[in-house]
């Protein structure tokens, strides 16, 4: 019951905070391999979760922009729109599913219409097919606007290491009451 | 949770609001803090990305956290507090997200986190 088990963690943790909304990065680290675009579609798999029971994990992977960006859900678990992250390498594909600390690592099939390789959790290994079930991506509407907003860079200031812009903030608000949040953006 | 029952619930413009991103986990970038401002559609908050650790362990020791930098925490400020040395100052309240890490009843709950800021809004 990995799977089980990690969700529920993933909950716990980071998820807490970003469930309220849809927190998806854009795919980093591709590789140099040729298969990227290969790889552009709509995949789904039954993942194993015991006891007879399968959750369908749904990959989507395309191009956002001029950018490679992929989500997954896990609809069985209220997961919906969260980051992939891919990386190949010749034949070798390997996706990291955030929220789920899921790394699945396999080859696309001779016809390109699966992928065959191995979930890796912490401590188990389950085998995954994702089969292509759309040759592009159905990325939400939500998935998409962020990845807009990621493109967006009045979106943010960025701070020095040592915080003296939000030093200078913090202080020129000294009439006021703050609210500082330190966080994780995933 | 903050937005809904935090910053939806107090409309106060004496409220100043900072979210600081930081690099904690692999996935962690400026892209991902911008898509990250979603989180808190307010005009009161002012986001920040930071790509160091540095800020976040900075404030380890206003509340008493060890063992890495501050983060997935909440802290709060009453007018007047002002930061003057390398240090932050200490919150005059603070909720988390860090399990065992830092007192359970400290442990985030939108509804408490609303009260203690509405008790520390200038009259």
């Amino acid at each position: 019951m990995s799977v089980d088990r990690e969700l529920s963690a993933c909950r716990g943790q980071g998820l807490s905070m970003s469930s309220a909304l849809l927190l998806a990065v854009g795919l980093s680290g591709c590789g140099e391999g040729s298969s990227e675009s290969a790889l552009s579609g709509q995949w789904r798999a039954d993942l194993e979760i015991g006891d007879g029971e399968t959750a369908e994990l749904i990959v989507d992977l395309g191009t956002v922009g001029s950018r490679w960006a992929g989500e997954f859900d896990l609809l069985k678990y209220g997961v919906e729109n969260y980051p992939v992250e891919m990386a190949s390498s010749g034949d070798t594909v390997r996706l990291h599913l955030t929220a789920m600390r899921m790394d699945f690592e396999g080859t696309l099939s001779s016809d390109g219409k699966s992928l065959l390789g191995t979930g890796r959790f912490e401590e188990e290994e389950i085998a995954v097919e994702l089969r292509r079930v759309a040759p592009d991506p159905r990325f939400s509407e939500g998935f998409l606007e962020l990845e807009a907003a990621a493109d967006d860079p009045s979106l943010v200031e960025t701070l020095s290491p040592d915080g003296t812009e939000l030093r200078a903030r913090f202080n020129a608000d000294i009439s006021k009451t703050r609210l500082l949040l330190l966080l994780s953006p995933s | 949770m903050v937005q809904t029952e935090v910053l939806s619930a107090i409309g106060d413009s004496s409220l100043a609001v900072y979210a600081v991103w930081e690099p904690i986990l692999r996935t962690d970038d400026e892209r991902s803090s911008r898509k990250a401002t979603a989180l808190f559609p307010d005009r009161r908050v002012t986001n920040y990305w930071v790509d160091s650790p540095d800020v976040g362990k900075a404030f380890q020791e206003p509340i008493g956290l060890v063992g890495g930098p501050a983060w997935d925490v909440y802290l709060v400020y009453p007018p007047g507090a002002q930061w003057t040395v390398d240090t932050p100052p200490r919150p005059e309240f603070f909720m988390h997200q860090l399990g065992g890490r830092l007192p359970d009843d400290r442990s985030l709950d939108g509804s408490k986190l609303a009260e203690a800021i509405r008790k520390l809004l200038p009259e």
